[in-house]
């Protein structure tokens, strides 16, 4: 609880993550920032898949920008899942399993991301529009995230990592015992 | 030399693109490595300037490739490809040779010693800026051979180094996962298709290398993800990031082959 309550107090402020603390930022950034990723791939993945089934024109170009900022946001996201994989305490374990894999799968979504946003950059330079082929390597490619974006579900919703104990408690306006806490991280 | 540009660049400036890449590695590799041993040798330095230099002059060439900057990329790969050559030789020397039981724990010093390869990778990353300097200062040749030529020939010679120095240190870890025998197997075979793209412009030659180098490409994200997972297995894992950076799997040991399989895959679109 010390810890809550400097928070709280905003303590002197001695670098970053203090500052940081002090403007009331105290949330991780990798589960905020995932869902940049995640909305833009599958955006982009949408917005090709209608323009090559429906030949709608209009949208063309959509898939194209939204896999762009997918690829503009994906650094940032591998870059603080890092930052909170060595910030989490997790102990041997099947929390440990999963985490393990969402860090292998993690560069490998990437690298994967990294590719189809190639082909889409060579498809809209010439013009052409996405293709069957591209949109089922883009396909595997969100599938591949799927399952990146469940296993961090999991590590959340079910092992509660950087959720239990890492926030400013809301106001209690009746201060009496709370109910036990269920989530690993709350300990 | 010409081709189909891709977001404005041409093949020669996306290879120097993917050069800085590759030396950037090969300066953070250099850097962990070197930090482990203390650099208690002034010499150790000497990756880290060399190939600091190499990436800022490839990357400006990249960007504007006016005859200042192709002149600043001629001299910094001369000297990543000199400082490559020395620092085989003393890697050898320091790392291997005079280590106690010299020749006679040569498997021993081959798997702990200095990593008897890892310069010449330095050294490789230069004669690519050369080369790609050469093609963009408008010379057909290089040395005498033909600049997409020279460079895929010297893409199939990093990535067979590559290979050899990840067998050595996959060997240390007694392949405790069968996944770290993919690069021995992939590497190869894109360094060859890389050397027939090379001898035989376009055809299946072609469409082999672009297979081949795009999937060891996304095999180095692939082992990118296994080596962080490896860091993670340490005793300690990665609440010991400095102690898992030094002993655990090399890092960004992987990505290099994505960088070398980039640069081959701009080159490949060269005419």
């Amino acid at each position: 609880m010390a810890k809550v309550a400097d928070q709280e107090t905003h303590g002197p402020v001695r670098n970053m993550r203090d500052a940081r603390r002090a403007a009331g930022l105290s949330a991780p950034l990798h589960p905020i920032l995932v869902h940049f990723t995640i909305a833009l791939t599958a955006t982009a993945l949408a917005f090709d898949a209608v323009a090559v089934g429906f030949g709608a024109g209009a949208v063309r170009d959509v898939g194209w920008w939204a896999l762009v900022g997918a690829v503009v946001s994906v650094p940032f996201t591998v870059a603080t899942g890092v930052a909170s994989r060595v910030r989490i305490p997790v102990a041997e374990g099947e929390a440990r399993s999963f985490l393990r894999a969402h860090m292998l799968l993690g560069p490998t979504f990437a690298g994967l991301l990294l590719a189809v946003a190639v082909w889409r950059g060579a498809l809209w330079e010439a013009d052409a529009g996405a293709s069957w082929p591209y949109l089922a390597a883009l396909a595997a490619t969100a599938l591949v995230m799927g399952a990146q974006g469940y296993l961090g579900g999991e590590l959340v919703y079910r092992y509660g990592m950087e959720v239990g104990g890492r926030y400013r408690r809301l106001h209690d306006p009746e201060p009496g015992p709370r109910p036990a806490a269920s989530a690993a991280g709350d300990a | 030399m010409t081709g189909a540009t891709f977001l404005g660049l041409g093949p020669l400036r996306w290879a120097l693109a993917a050069v800085a890449a590759l030396a950037a590695l090969l300066v953070l590799d250099a850097l962990a490595g070197h930090a482990r041993r203390r650099f208690h040798h002034a010499a150790m330095w000497t990756p880290v300037v060399v190939g600091g230099a190499l990436v800022a002059a490839s990357g400006i060439a990249a960007a504007w490739p006016v005859a200042a900057a192709l002149v600043a990329l001629r001299a910094a790969g001369w000297a990543a490809v000199a400082a490559g050559l020395v620092g085989v030789g003393f890697h050898h020397v320091y790392g291997f040779a005079r280590r106690p039981g010299g020749y006679a724990w040569a498997r021993h010093h081959l798997m702990y010693g200095a990593p008897q390869l890892a310069p010449l990778g330095l050294a490789g990353a230069g004669a690519l800026g050369l080369a790609a300097a050469a093609g963009l200062g408008g010379a057909a040749a290089w040395l005498g051979v033909p600049v997409r030529a020279a460079l895929l020939g010297l893409v199939a010679l990093v990535l067979l180094g590559l290979a050899a120095q990840t067998a050595v240190l996959h060997w240390r870890g007694a392949f405790h996962n069968r996944a770290m025998g993919v690069p021995l197997a992939v590497a190869p075979l894109a360094a060859g298709a890389a050397a027939w793209a090379a001898a035989v412009p376009g055809g299946p030659a072609r469409l082999s290398a672009l297979a081949l180098l795009w999937a060891l490409f996304l095999l180095g994200f692939v082992g990118l993800g296994f080596h962080l997972r490896g860091f993670d297995r340490m005793e300690g894992g990665l609440y010991l990031p400095v102690y898992a950076l030094f002993e655990g799997p090399p890092a960004w040991a992987p990505a290099l082959y994505s960088a070398a399989s980039a640069v081959g895959l701009a080159v490949v679109h060269l005419t």
